[in-house]
């Protein structure tokens, strides 16, 4: 994408925002307009009075007088609602900018989101939205009030005085155009350096923190801090490299803002003297020209930080928009699920591939699961087990044919196998609320003895009713004050609430002692009687507890 | 309690700014003042610049004087301002270089001090914050050395100066600019004052929101699994909403404090503009020094604003330094220094060691034990039952809290941690790969080894086989950026660095709960067999194959010994034997 798409794409993002951002630059630009006026209108005042002072000694304060005050209210009053009007626009901005993308992803996970192997891909979208977020107010903002400025105050010097008009435009051109490009490269090699150091700081530290009792024990804790110390050195270095040219940029717009005022003087005397400009005006216009060609330089005084800007946006827009534009592999036709004859499960001739270069998942899988079955399948980790469950609710596609009450798994929408198949796997994870939230998250419209009763087959009843707020209560960050066992059983809670007819239980029993394993296990298959049931596990003493059939699968396939 | 509680993040925050000072003096000082010279060097010449502009123009609007008089005042500007803009150039060049070299030192000593503190620097916090402190919270100081700092001087001389050379000229614009200027800060103090307590909340807030977007998508897989996806994105657009209507209650008044100084600076400068009209008309003040006073009124002011952009940058910065203090003020382990002979055969005595992370929750109670060279012991015990703490605690990373280890006669609690560490081969329960090569990763301790070396060690570990299977082999990249390896692989390479370490008298073994297949599993159990020959050695196990090849058993729950005898006797009593291991949460 090139730098124009991206922006072309970013301002098509904010198209619902753009009357607050609008109103924002129109404000914005008032308040720079106000602050020329001012001083070229004192400036103006000044002269003339000083004119009528050796000259009549008379003259009509009044008008300018009232501008003067009134170009002051202006920019004092506009400067506080352009910050409000800019800041409202942001958060609004950003609100609908998370809910976009949030929507996107949903329909990817989890096959689609899985490409960056071992980044934190939540992390990273978190910190790019807030980069764009930033993209408006701190670059798409500061970019449109210079233009509009900048050329409102150059046309209306040129209707006063064009040789002054012609120079300011150019030295305005100079620092928002010439500066800021100029700066951007400079700081291009040693910003993308910076960055890189940065990363390679962060791993190190990292390795650092988590390796500590490994670099201990070999005796390399020095040589780890001396390999940081020149890492470090490396990044403050870039960072100063970088930052230099930005530093240059701010002084070189103010030796532009100095070069206008002085050739408006230049200019403007010239005239004066040559007699090119009204005689009743002209001398009082060489203070004013002067003093609003140095003002108007408010206008671009923002332009080389808010360019320094653009590389990291595009950046961040660039794998943002990467993530969003992928089409969801599975999506839902347009007729309705076919109704279920039972709840009979059958696998034919199945493969599952999660990426190319790795081995199948599944390799020709063939297993029939009748209407009612308790199975239990065994098997080394790595042997396609748990994938199983991720083909029934449609997160990955396949190969071979999987036939689900009596019809094929493709004809159903995946919302609706989501409602008739539920699963409690390992990975299942809690929200940050309550035990109260984290069951309504399952089933919405389960009432508080649905709830008890889950939580009283999961054994978990006691335990919640003896929390300080009972169900109520806060269980922290992902589960982070429940112990292993209680949160993997919170969640089967979770699954059972939603009253699937087929459940898929993975490794249930882990992390457990002996006796509540045991009467987990009764108590599930108590309250199962009546759906089809696989379990996952490693447990043998679980599995022959609660199943009818016991098969062991290794490579992806079933072996017995 | 004495003082108000409500003072406290205050003082607080002005001790923290004071510590800043003191890093800034110690790393930076000469630095610091070259930019605060340089910057109000440049600064000043305005004064002179207004001088000859007023001058130039003054008789040209008086007596539309010839272009050439105006140019002869006029030309001078310009070396001026090429001056100033080299003067300003280098200013904010030595500010950055000062602020590089205060972020390198701070987060150098904040790295050894994060290293000083062990496995306690990650306890209760991931080590991604901690990481976040380092870089982002370090990098945050710079904006309070190459702005806040270095404006000062700009602060310091400019309004001054231009007051010096206003008063005489026209004391009445003189008057209104010293009675606006002080005015400004007060104003900005007042308001910026509670600006800051709001700000704080609303940054809370913001933490929150930005939690709850990360919630979201880190649980997707969930939220999609439950068909919640929808019903989730219409909470995270009340959340926001909802941020959105409280911030900009806060900014509302937030932004005052910038209206203020608009509002003064701008009535200033256009009072002085009015009031100098009116005598120029009744001729009490000449032109030249009504334009000199005018030109010169913004310059006053700038300074002022300049502060009050400044100021956030300022707050950013103090908050960031706040983070890091929180992090040094975590003691570190005073450290033993004697550095004793211990020889190649060591005994290891825990006598009554008690050691808890809680007050009221203890996780070793009273244990005492004793390992000889040559014996191998297998630690076993349900999740929680104390074994990692036990094992923090004879590394020397820990220090009991009563009771102590004797390692050959010296109590651990006396000898250089290094030192000790020197004497022992760990294997700790999630070995550490680092960025970095396989062969690097091995040679970890003895960088020098050479590849003959390492890959014997590997072939001890059992790891040369998948070593060779790998894209690059003993070159193939490990760590964030490399190759995944499994748990069991990954512990193979921490045997691999442990049979390199020769000269180690004592091995101390966790073997964590990474699942293996039978097949490994006997290959690493024969491993730690070879490993353990002749050495004192520990080891924290969950597996059966280990515990089949220790010559004794301890069994650990809640941070006692419940049993333990050499294998063949606990062995003998079947059932028994069955039940302690099941407990254990071994599967028999």
């Amino acid at each position: 994408m090139s730098d124009l798409a991206v922006m072309r794409r970013l301002l098509a993002l904010a198209r619902p925002w753009r009357g607050w951002m609008g109103l924002a630059v129109f404000v914005a630009c008032a308040t720079v307009l106000a602050s020329v006026a001012l001083m070229g209108v004192a400036g103006w005042f000044i002269a003339a009075m000083a004119i009528a002072g050796v000259t009549t000694g008379m003259m009509n304060y009044f008008l300018p007088a009232a501008g003067i005050r009134f170009f002051a209210i202006v920019r004092t009053g506009g400067r506080y609602g352009e910050r409000l009007l800019s800041h409202e626009a942001t958060l609004r901005l950003l609100a609908g900018l998370r809910l976009w993308l949030f929507r996107r992803l949903i329909p990817l996970s989890p096959g689609q989101l899985q490409a960056r192997r071992g980044g934190d891909l939540a992390g990273s979208l978190q910190a790019d939205v807030e980069t764009l977020q930033h993209a408006y107010l701190r670059l798409a903002s500061p970019v449109a009030v210079a233009l509009a400025c900048s050329i409102a105050v150059v046309l209306v010097v040129a209707v006063l005085h064009p040789p002054t008009a012609l120079a300011l435009a150019l030295l305005l051109i100079v620092a928002g155009g010439v500066v800021p490009a100029l700066a951007r490269r400079a700081a291009a090699a040693p910003g993308a350096e910076a960055v890189a150091s940065r990363a390679a700081l962060r791993v190190a530290t990292v390795d650092l923190l988590q390796g500590l009792t490994d670099l201990r024990a070999a005796g390399a804790v020095e040589r780890q801090l001396a390999a940081l110390d020149g890492l470090g050195q490396r990044l403050v270095d870039n960072q100063s490299r970088a930052a230099n040219a930005g530093v240059m940029a701010e002084a070189a717009v103010g030796l532009s803002a100095g070069l206008a005022l002085w050739s408006a003087a230049l200019l403007a005397s010239a005239s004066v003297a040559a007699g090119a400009l009204l005689p009743e005006v002209a001398p009082a216009l060489v203070p004013a020209l002067a003093l609003a060609a140095l003002a108007a330089f408010e206008a671009v005084a923002p332009l080389p930080a808010a360019m320094e800007r653009w590389g990291e946006v595009r950046a961040a827009a660039h794998r943002i928009f990467d993530l969003a534009d992928r089409s969801p592999a599975i999506v839902a036709g347009p007729d309705p699920s076919p109704p279920p004859r039972d709840a009979s499960i059958v696998f034919s001739s199945v493969r599952l591939r999660y990426a190319p270069d790795l081995p199948p998942a599944l390799d020709g899988l063939d297993l029939a699961i009748p209407d009612g079955r308790h199975l239990t399948i065994l098997g080394p980790s790595g042997a396609g087990k748990s994938s199983l469950g991720r083909l029934l609710v449609r997160f990955w596609e396949y190969e071979g044919e999987i036939r689900l009450g009596g019809h094929d798994l493709r004809r159903y929408r995946p919302d609706d196998l989501r409602r008739l198949v539920g699963i409690a796997t390992q990975d299942a994870q809690l929200f940050n609320g309550s035990v109260r939230d984290n069951l309504l998250m399952a089933a919405p419209e389960a009432d508080a003895a649905a709830m008890d009763q889950a939580l009283e087959v999961v054994q978990l009843a006691g335990f919640v009713r003896n929390l300080t707020d009972g169900i109520d209560t806060w269980i922290g960050e992902a589960g982070a004050r429940l112990s292993a066992g209680q949160a993997r059983r919170l969640v089967l809670a979770r699954a059972l609430l939603r009253d699937p007819r087929i459940l898929i239980l993975d490794e249930p029993t882990e992390n457990l002692d002996a006796s509540t394993a045991r009467r987990l296990i009764a108590s599930l298959r108590a309250a199962t009687a009546h759906r089809t049931v696989i379990l996952i596990t490693h447990d043998p003493r679980a599995a022959a507890q609660f199943t009818d059939e016991i098969v062991q699968m290794a490579d992806g396939r079933v072996v017995g | 309690m004495t003082g108000n509680p409500a003072d406290a993040p205050g003082r607080r925050r002005a001790g923290v700014e004071r510590w800043l000072r003191g890093e800034i003096a110690q790393a930076a000082r000469s630095g610091v003042r070259r930019a605060i010279v340089l910057g109000a060097l440049a600064a000043a010449l305005a004064v002179p610049q207004a001088w000859l502009l007023a001058h130039a123009i003054a008789p040209v609007v008086l007596e539309k004087a010839p272009v050439s008089s105006a140019l002869l005042w006029l030309l001078p500007v310009l070396p001026l301002l090429v001056l100033r803009f080299f003067l300003a150039t280098a200013s904010g060049r030595a500010a950055l270089a000062a602020a590089g070299r205060v972020k390198a030192r701070i987060r150098s000593a904040l790295l050894r001090h994060l290293a000083s503190l062990g496995p306690a620097a990650t306890a209760g916090r991931g080590s991604g914050e901690a990481a976040t402190v380092v870089l982002e919270g370090v990098d945050a100081l710079d904006a309070y050395v190459s702005r806040f700092l270095a404006h000062l001087g700009v602060l310091v001389v400019l309004p001054p100066l231009v007051l010096v050379v206003v008063l005489p000229r026209d004391w009445i614009s003189g008057l209104v600019l010293l009675v606006t200027a002080p005015v400004i800060p007060l104003f900005m103090i007042l308001l910026g004052l509670g600006a800051e307590k709001l700000n704080r909340r609303q940054w809370l807030r913001l933490l929150r929101l930005s939690g709850r977007l990360l919630d979201g998508l880190q649980r997707l897989t969930t939220l999609r699994l439950l068909n919640a996806g929808d019903r989730e994105a219409e909470r995270l657009a009340e959340a926001a909403e909802d941020y959105r209507k409280s911030t900009m209650a806060v900014l509302r008044v937030a932004f005052l404090s910038a209206l203020a100084l608009e509002f003064f600076a701008t009535v200033g400068i256009a009072l002085v503009a009015v009031l100098i009209g009116f005598r120029l008309l009744d001729g009490t003040l000449g032109f030249e020094a009504g334009f000199f006073v005018l030109l010169l009124a913004p310059e006053f002011y700038a300074p002022l604003r300049q502060l009050g952009l400044d100021y956030h940058a300022r707050m950013e910065a103090l908050a960031a330094a706040e983070r890091i203090l929180d992090l040094q003020a975590e003691p570190s382990m005073p450290a033993g220094e004697e550095r004793p002979v211990l020889g190649p055969a060591l005994t290891i005595e825990c006598e009554g060691v008690s050691f808890a992370w809680e007050p009221d929750r203890p996780a070793i109670r009273d244990f005492s034990l004793r390992l000889v060279p040559g014996e191998i012991v297998a630690l076993v015990g349900p999740s929680g039952a104390g074994k990692s703490t036990l094992l923090s605690l004879l590394l020397g990373l820990l220090r009991p809290q009563s009771g102590r280890i004797l390692v050959s006669g010296h109590d651990l609690a006396t000898v250089d941690p290094a030192h000790w560490l020197g004497h022992v081969a760990v294997v700790p329960q999630r070995p550490h790969m680092f960025e970095g090569s396989v062969l690097d990763n091995i040679r970890l301790g003895d960088p020098d080894a050479g590849l003959d070396r390492v890959r014997e060690a590997a072939r001890l570990a059992a790891a040369d086989g998948f070593i060779a299977a790998l894209p690059r082999g003993y070159d193939t990249p490990l760590g964030e950026h490399g190759e995944t390896l499994s748990g069991g692989q990954v512990q193979r390479l921490a045997l691999a660095r442990a049979f390199l370490k020769e000269q180690a008298g004592v091995l101390l073994l966790d073997e964590g709960t990474a699942g293996l297949d039978r097949g490994t599993e006997a290959a690493v159990a024969d491993a730690i067999r070879r490993l353990a020959a002749g050495r004192t050695t520990l080891i924290v196990t969950h597996r059966l194959a280990t515990v089949r090849i220790a010559d004794r058993v301890v069994f650990l729950e809640e941070g006692r010994i419940v049993e333990q005898g050499p294998r063949a006797a606990v062995q003998a009593d079947d059932g028994r034997f069955a039940g302690l291991l099941r407990d254990a949460g071994l599967a028999p």
